[in-house]
């Protein structure tokens, strides 16, 4: 039995950095090793479960303890890390490239600077650097890991059918005819929400206008969630494009199950697992060919390499009205699931932990 | 027609073999040929001129003398740290509590806290002093740079344009 130890800058439910510290929790417990939670931020649904960060650093410095970092955004507490005694690996779920909160939100930008700063130090004194996604993996190379000492875990996915839908919600968005768009993040620029409002204006009033655009996700930036808005007014579709903040998971699961197409503008996504949630829904999958979502999608979903509105406008009409198209896109969908389910990444955990020298137990 | 190859008249990749690519984008570009000829689409000048170019506080407004003030002036205000006042809305115990809160902080917490603030408030005001001074001295130079500017253009055309 090895004492495990795993850090992080919030646990909160339905985040999906959160979700992956549970489950590799569960695992280790699983296999018999001793294992504890520290967060910057903790939730009050996680109180009990998850303990102050501040306590990580009172840990007793012992060699054969193990401390994986998850690293998803600039948090002070990046030293601890690189004080520990013991073994260190380091999860790398990306950070946006700072430029994308240029002018839009300082801090941000200047959290995603420094974050991105930080990661030098951190993989220099990692035992293993892992990435989510080869996308990530990739970045922690050019940070200056090693690349034998990195690899890939991807992450551990919710167990969508553990989180039914709202039913009130389903029926309410089931109404009328009407093609239901759907995209789920922060309302941040990085994903390209002011594009994919334009592409939605020309589907909408070119092709069907009996359709609706939903942005499910928290405002990150108010100034950027006006923006949004007001071009929405101006383009003529804010009757159908509508924001829907931060919601339960019931009502998450209701968004996917009355969506007719999820669509992804995104500039830059570590990983994408909106997508994936996606294609565990049955949703065709539209998405700009940028950073780590053609390595998630494979060969499934369908890439857009440019905006050019029209005819990815076009596609998206095909994907939502074509029965055939369609099927075969959800088909290829569900093959590409198959790679990524829990089995895979609970194996993928188990060969990370020998390569560190903890042996897995059970 | 390769169904991976990119068309660069239609910016999509499908890498499903399963699906005939090659005839969906064929079909993509008739269907965007017909609706442009109907003039269904919003023109792209539209689509273009309803975003900003660039973004409310890039760089532009970054070297903007009113925006960095006032960015000083938001930082000035939280600059301070504060103590946490407590209340309660309880009924009738309501002030029995925020008395409780009060004499424990007081006697477990305060003295330790109270210190860092008073660190930290200096620390941060120290910070935004030296911004300060660094946006005057930035005034002065780009002062200085007018003046040679100036300067250089009068000399220029004193030799003739050159």
């Amino acid at each position: 039995m090895m004492r495990v130890y795993q850090l992080t800058n919030g646990m909160m439910a339905g985040d999906a950095v959160s979700n992956h510290v549970l489950e590799i929790d569960a695992r280790l417990r699983a296999w018999g090793h001793s294992s504890q939670i520290f967060a910057g931020y903790i939730a009050p649904e996680m109180e009990g479960r998850v303990q102050p960060d501040a306590q990580c650093a009172l840990l007793p410095a012992q060699a054969d303890s193990l401390l994986i970092y998850h690293y998803s955004i600039y948090n002070p507490n990046y030293r601890l890390f690189a004080r520990a005694r013991g073994k260190r690996i380091l999860v790398y779920h990306n950070i946006t490239p700072a430029r994308y909160f240029s002018g839009w939100d300082t801090r941000q930008e200047m959290q995603c600077m420094l974050g991105r700063e930080a990661l030098k130090d951190l993989v220099a004194v990692a035992d293993l650097s892992l990435g989510d996604s080869g996308y990530n993996r990739q970045e922690l190379v050019e940070a200056g890991a090693s690349p034998e000492k990195t690899g890939v875990l991807p992450i551990f996915l919710s167990n969508f059918d553990a989180r039914p839908a709202d039913t009130d919600l389903l029926h309410r968005l089931r109404q009328g005819s009407a093609a239901n768009w759907l995209t789920v993040g922060r309302v941040v620029p990085g994903k390209g929400l002011h594009d994919l409002i334009r592409l939605f204006a020309v589907y909408a009033r070119a092709i069907n206008p009996d359709s609706r655009l939903y942005i499910v996700g928290s405002m990150g930036i108010p100034a950027y969630a006006d923006a949004l808005v007001k071009l929405a007014h101006s383009l003529g579709v804010a009757d159908r494009v509508i924001f829907a903040g931060r919601v339960s998971d019931a009502h998450l699961t209701a968004y996917y199950q009355a969506a007719d197409l999820y669509v992804v503008a995104s500039y830059h996504e570590g990983f994408c697992v909106p997508a994936v949630e996606s294609m565990h829904f049955g949703l065709p999958v539209l998405g700009r060919k940028a950073a780590a979502l053609p390595e998630t999608l494979g060969d499934a979903g369908v890439l857009f390499t440019r905006l050019g509105y029209e005819s990815v406008a076009e596609i998206a009409h095909l994907l939502i009205a074509d029965r055939d198209i369609r099927a075969q896109v959800i088909r290829k969908q569900r093959e590409r699931l198959q790679a990524l389910n829990p089995h895979q990444t609970e194996s993928a955990l188990r060969a990370i932990l020998n390569r560190v020298g903890l042996q897995n137990g059970r | 027609m390769d169904a991976n190859k990119p068309n660069p008249q239609i910016p999509l990749e499908i890498r499903d073999p399963a699906l005939n690519a090659a005839g969906l984008i064929r079909r993509i570009a008739e269907q965007v040929s017909r609706r442009r000829a109907e003039g269904l689409y919003p023109s792209a000048d539209k689509l273009r001129a309803a975003w900003p170019q660039t973004a409310p506080g890039s760089k532009a407004a970054l070297i903007d003398d009113d925006y960095i003030f006032r960015l000083l002036k938001d930082l000035t205000v939280d600059s301070y740290l504060q103590e946490v006042q407590f209340t309660s809305t309880a009924p009738v115990v309501g002030p029995v509590i925020v008395a409780v809160r009060r004499a424990w902080n007081w006697m477990s917490t305060r003295w330790y806290v109270l210190p860092l603030f008073k660190q930290q408030s200096r620390y941060n005001e120290q910070v935004i002093i030296s911004m300060y001074r660094l946006l005057q001295s930035n005034r002065a130079l780009q002062a200085q740079v007018d003046e040679l500017q100036q300067r250089l253009t009068n000399l220029e055309r004193a030799d003739g344009g050159q």
